[in-house]
């Protein structure tokens, strides 16, 4: 981070000085600026409707110049004023007519993002008790999404159910195309070599990271043959106990706090074990599971109030419900963690 | 493997360094302010509000890579209120 960064924190700071939002120098009540765009974007386009009866969206719906949600986007009606088909804005309870946009925007240039054309979000989840909305609440629509699109929960369900499925026959197909290719490497050492099942880590389409997690040069073969020495020479923990694992979801870890504990302690610290980076730790995890290297840096700047190793569990079990303590521990024997692999295999 | 070039709007972008939020390129690196006091990664982060309320605070939820993240069903990264 540059000059720039301290420059955009010191700004950012001197703005937690002032007392409220101020409006945006570029845009209308109902957009926003955005910075990196140089354009004024839609309120209605990013947040959707208000989600609650009488509200509205507030000035530029709270977002500053600099990009900041600064406040709530929507704000109740003042009194007086009605807003029950969730218009953007509220208008005379008693004339029944939407308001208008304010005329000229208070003077300001409007630079209108050019905008891939997609339907409006769907109205989100209201957090109020009934008795404060007049209108009922939508059983279907979601809550609150700021920066993404809604879904309803059942259709995801069943999404996750074919992906699931979906990757389950990819993995299969894997074992079976790469079998023959590796009794063929190593069939001078006299047995075979079964890859760790981890999608995040080969091919997953999300990870994009693909090239960086293969080994580099001097080749794939040579490469794969080092792993498969690597495997050789594993610690008897890991034949016995990864059976076991292997059956057992990775969320079960974030219910077992004490060996989740113990992992931290072992995992989190950097630099790792013999005080070198070249060990595991739980920025190299992350790495296996296909998570970029800037993510690495936000999660270990969220401790110490949050630990890294339990954000990429979190994150690592709501990407792939199908993940397994096994993974984790073929991730854990590469690494050389075999600390880390004792603690896990508790769970065994 | 020959994967698909990822779009943001119609703009490509390169995920290793840079991010896509409401259809704007974010570096991965970006930090921005979620309430008044309360800075976060908005590539790996989502700004939620709490409430409708007075106090009004914040909470900021793990984005979760691959999945379109919902405030509502995202695991909790931190409360901006603490």
């Amino acid at each position: 981070m540059g000059t720039g960064c301290f420059l955009h924190t010191a700004l950012l700071l001197m703005a937690q000085a002032l007392p409220q939002l101020e409006a945006s120098q570029y845009c209308g009540h109902l957009e926003y600026w955005n910075p990196d765009n140089k354009c004024c974007s839609s309120c209605l386009q990013r947040f959707g409707p208000p989600p609650c009866p009488d509200h509205e969206f507030v000035e530029n719906c709270g977002l500053n110049d600099f990009g900041d949600l600064l406040t709530h986007p929507f704000r109740k009606c003042p009194p007086g004023q009605c807003n029950p088909d969730g218009a953007e804005q509220c208008s005379p309870c008693s004339s029944g007519v939407a308001a208008s946009t304010p005329m000229g925007n208070g003077g300001r240039t409007l630079q209108r993002c050019k905008e891939v054309p997609k339907p409006i979000p769907p109205k989100g989840f209201c957090p109020l008790p009934s008795e404060e909305t007049r209108a009922p609440i939508s059983p279907v629509s979601s809550s609150l999404s700021w920066t993404t699109k809604s879904t309803s929960t059942q259709p995801s369900f069943v999404l996750i159910s074919v992906l699931i499925l979906v990757l389950v026959l990819l993995l299969i197909s894997a074992v079976i195309l790469l079998l023959p290719l590796q009794r063929h490497c190593c069939r001078h050492k006299g047995k075979t070599i079964s890859l760790p099942s981890s999608g995040l880590v080969c091919g997953d389409p999300n990870t994009y990271t693909l090239p960086s997690l293969h080994s580099p040069s001097p080749g794939a073969l040579e490469a794969l043959e080092t792993r498969t020495t690597e495997k050789v020479y594993l610690p008897p923990l890991l034949g016995k106990d990864l059976p076991g694992l292997e059956s057992q979801p990775l969320s079960r870890l974030l219910d077992e706090l004490e060996v989740l504990e113990e992992l931290i302690v072992l995992l989190d610290p950097e630099p790792g074990p013999v005080g070198c980076m070249a060990y595991g730790t739980t920025r190299h995890l992350a790495a296996r599971y296909g998570l970029p290297a800037t993510w690495s840096t936000f999660a270990y700047s969220l401790r110490p109030s949050r630990s890294p190793l339990r954000a990429l569990i979190e994150m690592v079990v709501a990407r792939e419900p199908s993940a397994s303590l096994g993974q984790l521990g073929a991730h854990l024997a590469h690494l050389g963690r075999a600390d880390a692999l004792r603690v896990l295999s508790k769970l065994g | 493997l020959c994967q698909p070039v990822p779009r943001c709007g119609d703009q490509i972008y390169n995920p290793l360094e840079q991010c896509c939020v409401d259809d704007t390129i974010l570096p991965l690196q970006r930090t921005q302010l979620c309430g008044l006091n309360c800075i976060y990664w908005p590539c790996f982060e989502l700004c939620c509000p709490q409430s409708f309320g007075p106090q009004k605070n914040f909470i900021l939820k793990l984005k979760v890579r691959g999945v379109k993240s919902q405030c509502h069903s995202a695991p909790i990264s931190r409360d901006c209120g603490r």
